[in-house]
């Protein structure tokens, strides 16, 4: 509850009746307490009353009384039914639970007596700079924020603290605005910096520091809900870390933060955009999407729009915008209406509502080559190009190529093949080979073929001969055939019936040619395809070779001479695959009957080579080749040229191989051009409607893009999203300033000057220091001076640029305010038990990644690279396990980067971060938890990342200090925390130095075991129970409630 | 220190961590809870309210019971061939789904392309169980012969026709993500019964089928310390629970002892009551580095207890899950909540049906007997079920032993037992095809609020304010179900 209304009502407790302040007093009152009835939602209103706008208020009822009659308490309805005992009367009514307090009663009554003064919301209001206020004690103040401060504290009769010891505000400040410790030399710089205006260069410097952007950008990555993954179902990879690192970069170059809007939200729709402000807009695109089979595509849709408008209007507005998808708001004046007419804006990407992508961005996407890619990219591109003229003309040429290969060969006929090694040739010539026995019901056909004749199979009939032992998995064997298939089915197999299939087999499947060799299906077996699938209805040659090494590099198939690429999908073959069937010609054992012809079967008792293959084809053509050009028909004519081509064209064949070859680097560098979300616009757009009780289905009412009518209209322009951004930002407007101004207060001082700092709206909480926040508000909007009244002598005046978060976040961490000792008396703590006076200086646990960027900094550890893909350190073995995902670890640096980078999966997020309050980011998060548990305690005491951490500190101390144990001790209390301890505070480090040295004097294995834990390996000169002793001293200091606060 | 500084510091304590009621620090909760107004403190004198160290303070109606068990089947079980027979429909085998029941409803774009909804029955036999006769499959023989002690639901129905909003709601009364599960509710208004172990707990059992997100045992904007924290079969069984290797259970608490006088110091210097919670997380942490093992450890149990359960320690199933519920459940945990995968089951739904029942059936029978056993069936609320149930008609073909069922949400089965539920009592009735309900049907709101009942809770005055409202479990809607309390 907020203290500081309790100090409100105190105050008013007075025996002259004081003015009431509608907005502070009044409006609270009826928005906990009236508007669910009487406020801006239409379906719940009852009489007829509306409560929330003065207009509405003082209207004549439908009885004729008024609920509200200033000045005349007697004739106002509304005091008359908070006052009466009647149940059935009283107001509020009992049942809706939230019965009026006897001062609020008194409160109300008052105010209708004084006149009931209206005001609208105070930030609907757009903010004007104050005047800074009279204060008694004019020298505290460094610039106007103290002020400020300085008016509310004497108001109270309460004194601000000292400033803070130099060693802790520098690590208060560093942390802050870096994420990192300072380190020992930084301290030792600062401390002796003894120019009046150190803190101010200090603050500078860390401004200036690549770290900055780090730190300020981790803060809006919870905002724009980005992760690495999808977030719904099976939660698959998504990439954005190039937006991620625009954020960074963004921050770091002190991007005006109206300017950091507009392309966050319409970058794309900007003249002429950038690759940057394309990225820019990832923002939108962060929300969660989905892939799950049977999900309703619209359904979907609609969540990502709605999840768009809800973080757009907490993000920039404060408000809580997600209540009207369904229902009029209750207690701010936003229709559903209203909602549908911003939800329009967002309406009308180029995507879908169930993508089915898990392992890539879903479009709409832009690859973003790094400047190296981009220039090899256009190389490889170049070369693509090149390859595609070179084959272009080696394919002109090839009439004239063949011509002379044609010549060459009448003049020296080629070798046929050799005849060694035949075991079996089969060549159909009109009679079956008394070897073989027909299994048909009719008998065999024949029909003409390139050799002869061939034997013609119908799909039903097959032919047998007698079982083959040479077929065997140490044998070398091989088959070559001429084919013409016109469906799938076996050529020959020798194979046993299912379930085991022992035996071989060649086989057209799927249109493509393939070969068994199984001991037992599937578990032992090879088995081999061609990639490509073979022509119908044209003679073709294949071949089958195998060595008898048992393996599937020693299968070949050949199809017109050309040795094919294979696809392996078995190859376990253990057992033999000899078996007693019969050689079967045109099926596979009861299956597989092929339909088409079959020619020239022969079976080698040998392995068949490449020339071999080209060989036995070219006895099919040479017929052909022997006539004259013209006689030839047009099929012949281009058999020929195909085998030419295929086989002699040498020239013609190394440009197509070229060109493949191209082709597959030019893929390869696409594919690792990383890619990220952006948005795009629809041309025309969707249509938006009003979805009726936020069903999808359930379609009201058309709208047009829009704004809420409370707030300033658009200002000139298309109806776009470029337009809304830049009527967020503009200066009109009310909330975004208020509402960035007081989320970077809260990020430095724990709360926000309003605490609900993602509510703006009458349900929130009144600010501790309402003209603290227009004055932060309107000068982070206009720039401009931020001096107290008086300033203090040798400082310089601070100044603001308009919408520069850098000037602001200087001027309140270079506050009086800021710069105060954090120590808490016990009457601070009952005065101001939350520090929002500011009666001290802000002393708040880390963010989770900073507590684990803390430790890899103090241990030496860290690696800090700025920007690039998500890293996976280590976790504990199980985490992903309720999804279908595989967690592969990094290894080596990628360990040490910062938490920042760390992959961030919504559904099973990294362990110790999700222990310390770092939220999924499924939605956009405005405020994280600080909560205090054991599972944080056992996280510093034992993850590994944490225990590696220590042990890395230890060798750094032992490195330095190798002499002397006080000093180490010292140096790693300092290292940790920047102070130098306290001869109390080295003696407890001393004595469990010495504790743990005893221990792991008599148990050398216990400190080996402790030093090789995390995968950076200890120094082989390190003394291990030295290392080890010392490695957990430093895990006590790692798990300090100093070391994780700032 | 002065009194008002302490009471603040209790206030802060009280309000900001769960499963803390002692501490070595000096300031116990027991001792700040005579410093406390009598608001945080609870006990209001009103004997019919029952103060509880949760945010409630004190129950708003006599419990039944003081914990859940919930076991979540995950994939969506087929009510049709567990718990719901229907003879009709198995007579209607192969033919197609009159469009009279189908009504035009929603399906999903899994069977919507199918150009005919083909009826099919249960292949399996279903049995009448106990003295109530309840009907059930005959792949359930230990659900069978507990059926006297449980209340099954014949009519739950759920808006959302997927897995991932459909579980979402079943945990938090909303599709969308972001509200704070049951667990966390439970945990959060009725506080921690055991200083050394969280008071809500989730055990994950199965593998294949949809996944688990780690949301749905979520705090959403309630505290994190009201998440549920998972006790894992691998690895340590809660995360980070073990010293690192070389580093004795003596080595730690010497450790601690110097970081604590460390700690201390500080809180003498700066006065922030953050440090004495940081010493009291440490200490507790500490502790549950002993209550945890000895939790997990079923090697303890007797030989005759792994049997009933079918559990065997040191291995990752449903079975031993049930039986560390019932060891969470007797030391004063809030809600124990086990999730078991893979009962989505689009296609060859026979066989996966006998391998899932044989995976749950005994130990959730076994559950319920045990709990009796120990008189603990009393004061715990057993809840079994899934998402959703599945769909009359087939999904793909209907071959001789095998087919397939779609999502079904418009009407599916689910039990409960113990902790004051109506033993023996089927509730609801459904069509002939199992498709729509026919009388008394049960949305989640009602079972949400069903549920807070027995504990005590009226679910309308149980609400949180976040972003200027007020939530509750139930959202906005939600009937106590009568006829389901004892």
């Amino acid at each position: 509850m907020s203290l500081c209304s309790v100090a409100l009502q105190a105050g008013t407790a007075p025996t002259l009746e004081p003015r009431v302040d509608f907005n502070r007093q009044i409006r609270p009152i009826l928005s906990e307490h009236c508007f669910a009835c009487h406020g801006p939602d239409e379906g719940k209103r009852k009489a007829g009353l509306r409560l929330d706008r003065q207009e509405d208020a003082f209207q004549t009822l439908k009885s004729g009384q008024h609920a509200l009659v200033a000045g005349q308490p007697e004739k106002s309805t509304l005091v008359e039914r908070i006052l009466t005992k009647d149940p059935d009367e009283i107001m509020p009514p009992p049942k809706h639970g939230k019965p009026l307090s006897p001062a609020q009663i008194e409160l109300l009554q008052q105010w209708v007596r004084q006149g009931a003064g209206w005001q609208q919301h105070w930030s609907f209001i757009v903010p004007t700079a104050p005047e800074l206020p009279r204060v008694q004690d004019g020298k505290w103040a460094r610039n106007a924020i103290d002020t400020f401060v300085m008016a509310r504290l004497e108001s109270e009769g309460l004194r601000p603290n000292p400033e803070a010891d130099s060693v802790s505000l520098q690590r208060r400040v560093t942390l802050d605005l870096t994420g990192l410790p300072p380190t020992v030399d930084e301290v030792d710089a600062f401390l002796a910096d003894k120019r009046s205006d150190a803190y101010e260069r200090l603050v500078d410097r860390l401004m200036d520091s690549q770290h900055y952007g780090e730190r300020v950008g981790q803060n809006w990555l919870d905002l724009a809900r980005y992760a690495d993954t999808s977030g719904y179902h099976f939660d698959g990879v998504r990439f954005m870390w190039l937006w991620r690192d625009w954020v960074i970069d963004a921050f770091n170059a002190d991007k005006p933060f109206d300017q950091f809007t507009v392309e966050q939200l319409a970058g794309d729709l900007l003249p002429n955009p950038s690759v940057s402000q394309r990225v820019a807009t990832g923002f939108v695109r962060n929300n969660m999407t989905n892939d799950e089979g049977g999900a309703d595509p619209d359904e979907y849709l609609n969540k990502y729009v709605v999840d768009r408008v809800n973080t757009v209007g907490a993000t920039f507005m404060g408000l809580t915008v997600g209540c009207t998808e369904c229902h009029d708001h209750k207690y701010d004046p936003i229709s559903t209406k209203e909602f549908y007419r911003l939800y329009a804006f967002f309406h009308n990407v180029p995507e879908k509502g169930l993508d089915r992508i898990r392992t890539d961005n879903p479009p709409p996407r832009l690859p973003v080559p790094t400047s190296d890619q981009a220039a090899r990219f256009v190389e490889a591109d170049f070369a693509l190009k090149d390859a595609e003229k070179t084959l272009q003309d080696r394919s002109n040429e090839l009439g004239e190529t063949q011509e002379k290969w044609e010549r060459e060969l009448g003049e020296r006929p080629p070798v046929l093949a050799s005849t060694h090694g035949v075991a079996v040739r089969w060549n159909f010539d009109g009679a079956l080979d008394p070897a073989v026995a027909w299994k048909g019901t009719n008998a065999p056909e024949f029909a003409d073929a390139r050799l002869g004749k061939a034997l013609k199979l119908d799909g039903k009939a097959h032919a047998e001969g007698v079982s083959r032992s040479d077929l065997g998995r140490t044998n070398a064997f091989a088959v070559s055939a001429w084919v013409r298939i016109q469906g799938d089915g076996a050529l020959l197999s020798q194979m046993e019936k299912g379930p085991g299939y022992r035996g071989v087999d060649l086989l057209i499947s799927d249109r493509r040619f393939q070969t068994h060799l199984i001991h037992a299906w599937p578990e032992d077996a090879i088995k081999v395809r061609t990639k490509e699938q073979l022509a119908q209805n044209q003679w073709l040659h294949v071949a089958m070779s195998y060595d008898g090494s048992a393996k599937a590099s020693g299968v070949q198939l050949f199809v017109n001479g050309v040795r094919k690429d294979l696809e392996t999908e078995k190859d376990q073959l253990k057992g033999s695959f000899a078996t007693q069937e019969p050689l079967r010609i045109g099926s596979r054992n009861g299956e597989s009957f092929l339909t088409g012809q079959l020619d020239d079967l022969r079976i080698y008792s040998r392995t068949l080579t490449a020339t071999e293959a080209v060989s036995l084809t070219f006895e099919g053509y040479a017929a052909i080749v022997a006539k004259s050009r013209g006689k030839r028909s047009d099929e012949e004519r281009n058999e020929v040229a195909r085998f030419y081509r295929e086989n002699h064209a040498v020239d013609f064949l190394r440009a197509e191989k070229a060109l493949a070859q191209a082709r597959r680097n030019k893929d390869a560098f696409y594919s690792k051009i990383p890619t990220t979300l952006i948005m795009e616009e629809l041309d025309p757009p969707r249509e938006t409607y009003v979805l009726v009780r936020g069903d999808f289905r359930t379609r009201g009412e058309r709208v047009q893009p829009g704004t809420p009518s409370f707030l300033p209209s658009l200002p000139a322009g298309p109806t776009n999203r470029l337009t809304l951004a830049r009527w967020l930002v503009s200066k009109e407007h009310p909330l975004t300033a208020r509402v960035t101004v007081n989320r970077y207060w809260s990020m430095l001082f724990g709360s926000g000057l309003v605490k609900t700092a993602n509510d703006f709206g009458s349900q929130g909480e009144w600010p501790s220091h309402p003209e603290l926040l227009d004055f932060l508000a309107v000068r982070f909007r206009d720039g401009g001076s931020g001096a107290a009244t008086t300033q203090r002598r040798g400082q310089k005046t601070p100044h603001l640029k308009p919408w520069s978060v850098k000037d602001q976040l200087r001027l309140m961490v270079t506050s009086a305010t800021y710069r105060q000792a954090a120590t808490a008396t016990p009457e601070k703590l009952t005065r101001d038990p939350y520090n929002r006076l500011f009666t001290r200086g802000p002393r708040l646990r880390l963010d989770a990644e900073y507590i684990r960027d803390n430790a890899l900094a103090v241990s030496g550890l860290l690696n800090s690279k700025i920007g690039g893909p998500s890293v996976k350190p280590y976790q504990p073995p199980g985490i992903w396990d309720g999804t279908d995902s595989v967690f592969v670890q990094d290894h080596g640096q990628d360990l040490y980067r910062r938490g920042m980078y760390v992959f961030w999966r919504r559904s099973a997020h990294y362990p110790s971060f999700a222990t310390f309050d770092a939220p999924n980011r499924e939605v956009c998060t405005f405020l994280r938890q600080r909560t205090q548990t054991p599972l944080q305690s056992l996280v510093l005491m034992n993850d590994p990342a944490f225990v590696e951490a220590a042990r890395g500190l230890a060798q750094r101390v032992l490195k330095e200090e190798p002499a002397n144990l006080d000093r180490r001790l010292i140096r790693a209390f300092r290292h940790t925390l920047g102070r130098k301890p306290q001869p109390d505070e080295v003696a407890v480090l001393r004595q469990t130095h010495e504790q743990q040295l005893a221990r792991f004097q008599a148990d050398p294995a216990a400190a080996k075991a402790l030093i090789a834990v995390g995968e950076s390996k200890a120094p082989e000169s390190a003394d291990p129970v030295a290392l080890a002793a010392m490695t957990a001293v430093a895990n006590v200091l790692l798990n300090l409630n100093e070391t994780i606060t700032k | 220190m002065n009194p008002s500084y302490l009471q603040g510091e209790a206030e802060r304590i009280l309000t900001r961590r769960t499963f803390l009621t002692r501490s070595s620090t000096g300031l116990g909760a027991m001792a700040l809870a005579s410093l406390l107004p009598a608001h945080l403190r609870g006990a209001s004198g009103n004997p019919t309210t029952q103060a509880v160290p949760g945010a409630l303070k004190a129950l708003h109606l006599p419990p039944k019971a003081k914990r859940v068990i919930y076991l979540f089947q995950s994939g969506a079980p087929s009510h049709l061939d567990l718990f719901d027979p229907k003879p009709k429909l198995k007579e209607m085998t192969g033919q197609e789904l009159p469009p009279s029941v189908r009504r035009g409803q929603r399906i999903t774009g899994m069977t919507a392309g199918q150009s005919v909804l083909k009826c099919v029955g249960s292949p399996f036999e279903f049995k009448k169980y106990g003295k109530s006769g309840m009907e059930i499959t005959s792949l359930m023989p230990n659900i069978g012969a507990v059926a006297d002690d449980i209340s099954l639901i014949r009519t739950m129905h759920v808006d959302a026709i997927n897995h991932d909003p459909a579980v979402t709601f079943f945990g938090t009364g909303n599709q969308q993500p972001g509200r704070p599960t049951m667990g966390s509710w439970i945990a959060y208004g009725l506080g921690s019964e055991n200083a050394n172990l969280p008071s809500y707990v989730v055990l994950v059992s199965g593998s294949g089928g949809q996944s688990l997100q780690a949301r749905y045992w979520g705090n959403g904007f309630l505290s994190a310390n009201y998440q549920g924290v998972q006790l894992r079969s691998q690895g340590d069984p809660v995360l980070y629970v073990s010293n690192p290797p070389g580093m004795s259970g003596d080595s730690r608490r010497q450790l601690l002892d110097a970081m604590q006088t460390l700690n201390r110091k500080r809180l003498g210097i700066l006065g922030d009551p953050d440090i004495a919670s940081h010493i009291d997380s440490y200490e507790l942490a500490f502790r549950m580095q002993t209550s945890v093992p000895e939790l997990v450890d079923l090697s303890t149990e007797p030989e005759s207890v792994l049997k009933l359960y079918g559990a065997q320690p040191g291995k990752s199933s449903f079975a031993n899950n049930c039986l560390l519920a019932r060891r969470l459940a007797e030391r004063g945990v809030r809600f124990i909540q086990l999730c078991h995968r893979d009962w989505d089951h689009h296609g060859g739904l026979p066989d996966g049906i006998k391998a899932q029942t044989r995976n749950t059936d005994q130990a959730s029978g076994a559950l319920i007997q045990d709990l009796k056993q120990r008189g603990l069936l009393d004061d715990t609320l057993v809840v079994w079920g899934g998402e959703f149930g599945r769909t009359a008609y087939s999904q793909g073909d209907i071959s001789a032993n095998s087919f397939g069922r779609d999502h079904h949400p418009r009407c599916f089965s689910l039990w409960m037992a113990g902790g004051g539920v109506k033993p023996g009592l089927v509730y609801g009735r459904t069509d002939d095809f199992g498709y729509n309900i026919v009388e008394d049907p049960v949305n989640v709101h009602d079972l949400h609020a069903t549920m807070l009942h027995l504990l005590g809770i009226e679910h309308t005055r149980f609400t949180h304010r976040f972003e200027g409202r007020d939530f509750r479990l139930t959202d906005i809607a939600g009937e106590v179900i009568k006829p389901l309390l004892a």
